[in-house]
């Protein structure tokens, strides 16, 4: 039950990925089927988990006033290739997110990526593979909703024959309205976790 | 004329960066600001941003077709140009409230990578970097005005907040794609 909790908190209600507090431009913009929607929980996941890294590294050895330079172009390299391996291994993704994928960046750079819970080195790094897990779950999620009400499809195959095609929701305007009703529905489900 | 009050609607309404491309989001979603200050700000970072964006691109990256290394000079040039704002008499000292909310506003790179990406001359970058400052800004102001008139009434309490804001974002997104047009799959 407490494991449940944990994981239910760390995935979805206390994930500052999922609260507006940060990549919500990436999760609204770039889940547009179930596919895309992994495909950029993957790489924002990845993004930000080796530009953490990075930040812990270079934060031992190098004093404030190189810190931030140091890190600002560690990002920029981190995110413009991944940006790069997206555009040789999934080009149809890459081309159609060519103005979000760099945004990434921007996320990394400040601090709010992840809920860290304690200091201890395990528990920050299962905060952030939660965190992560997630995310990706998230993003899949809208996703396969989006794709459903915009194609009828889920995966490429068809699940309803005959099926009117809702094209708003491949844009942006989709998006909202899928993570609002999402978020509503966290909600819901978190409080009524604190009244039983 | 005709074409500037054209890429005025274009930048300001149909690819506004906030409804039709959900860029800023999280600035948007943070809630009351001093408007005017942050207007100031925003247009002026999002017009020397285009202005940097094309130069960048005219000279050295289509020239040596180096597009990927764009990031490394879109970012520091943010962290440069909001650093230079606060030097400007009378306005920079207001400059401190607001600095995260420009340094790391998506809108802020995003008008960068869009004015690279399109191909205007000078004075069109300029201006679409004005223009999209501008509509970033109504937008901003529309969403606080629209949000105090709704959660004035009774909404459901799993709604109220983010949620809200979204639905609230979502129509205005609608609106926006009247200007746009047909939408085909």
């Amino acid at each position: 039950m407490r494991l449940r909790k944990i994981l239910a908190g760390q995935m979805f209600a206390r994930n500052p990925l999922l609260r507006g507090v940060c990549f919500l431009t990436l999760l609204i913009t770039t889940t547009i089927s179930l596919i895309n929607g992994l495909a950029a929980g993957i790489f924002v996941s990845c993004a930000a988990i080796i530009c953490l890294l990075l930040r812990w590294g270079i934060s031992k050895f190098l004093s404030e006033e190189y810190y931030l330079a140091i890190y600002l172009i560690g990002v920029c390299a981190i995110v413009s290739l991944g940006q790069l391996a997206a555009s040789a291994l999934y080009p149809d993704f890459a081309s159609r997110m060519e103005l979000y994928l760099p945004i990434t960046a921007i996320y990394c750079l400040t601090d709010r990526t992840f809920d860290y819970g304690t200091r201890k080195l395990h528990s920050v790094l299962g905060s952030i593979a939660l965190n992560c897990l997630g995310f990706t779950l998230c993003c899949a999620g809208i996703g396969l909703v989006r794709e459903f009400f915009a194609f009828g499809t889920v995966l490429g195959h068809r699940v309803i024959s005959n099926y009117t095609k809702m094209p708003t929701m491949v844009l942006p305007v989709g998006g909202m309205i899928t993570l609002a009703v999402i978020l509503a529905l966290l909600n819901y489900i978190a409080r009524k976790g604190e009244k039983s | 004329m005709i074409q500037i009050i054209s890429l005025a609607i274009t930048a300001m309404i149909a690819e506004n960066l906030l409804c039709s491309k959900a860029l800023g989001l999280e600035a948007a979603l943070e809630g009351r600001r001093n408007y005017f200050y942050f207007a100031i700000f925003t247009t002026l970072c999002s017009v020397l941003m285009s202005i940097a964006a094309w130069a960048f691109d005219f000279l050295i990256f289509s020239r040596f077709h180096a597009e990927f290394l764009r990031l490394f000079v879109y970012i520091p040039s943010i962290f440069i140009i909001v650093h230079i704002m606060g030097c400007i008499p009378k306005i920079g000292k207001q400059l401190p409230k607001f600095k995260n909310a420009l340094v790391f506003n998506t809108a802020i790179l995003g008008v960068s990578v869009i004015a690279a990406v399109k191909t205007y001359s000078l004075f069109y970058t300029v201006l679409y970097g004005f223009f999209c400052g501008i509509g970033y800004i109504i937008a901003l102001g529309m969403l606080d005005v629209i949000y105090d008139k709704v959660s004035a009434n009774d909404i459901p309490i799993s709604f109220a907040g983010m949620p809200v804001k979204l639905l609230i974002l979502a129509f205005m997104s609608l609106a926006s794609l009247a200007f746009v047009g047909g939408v085909t799959l």
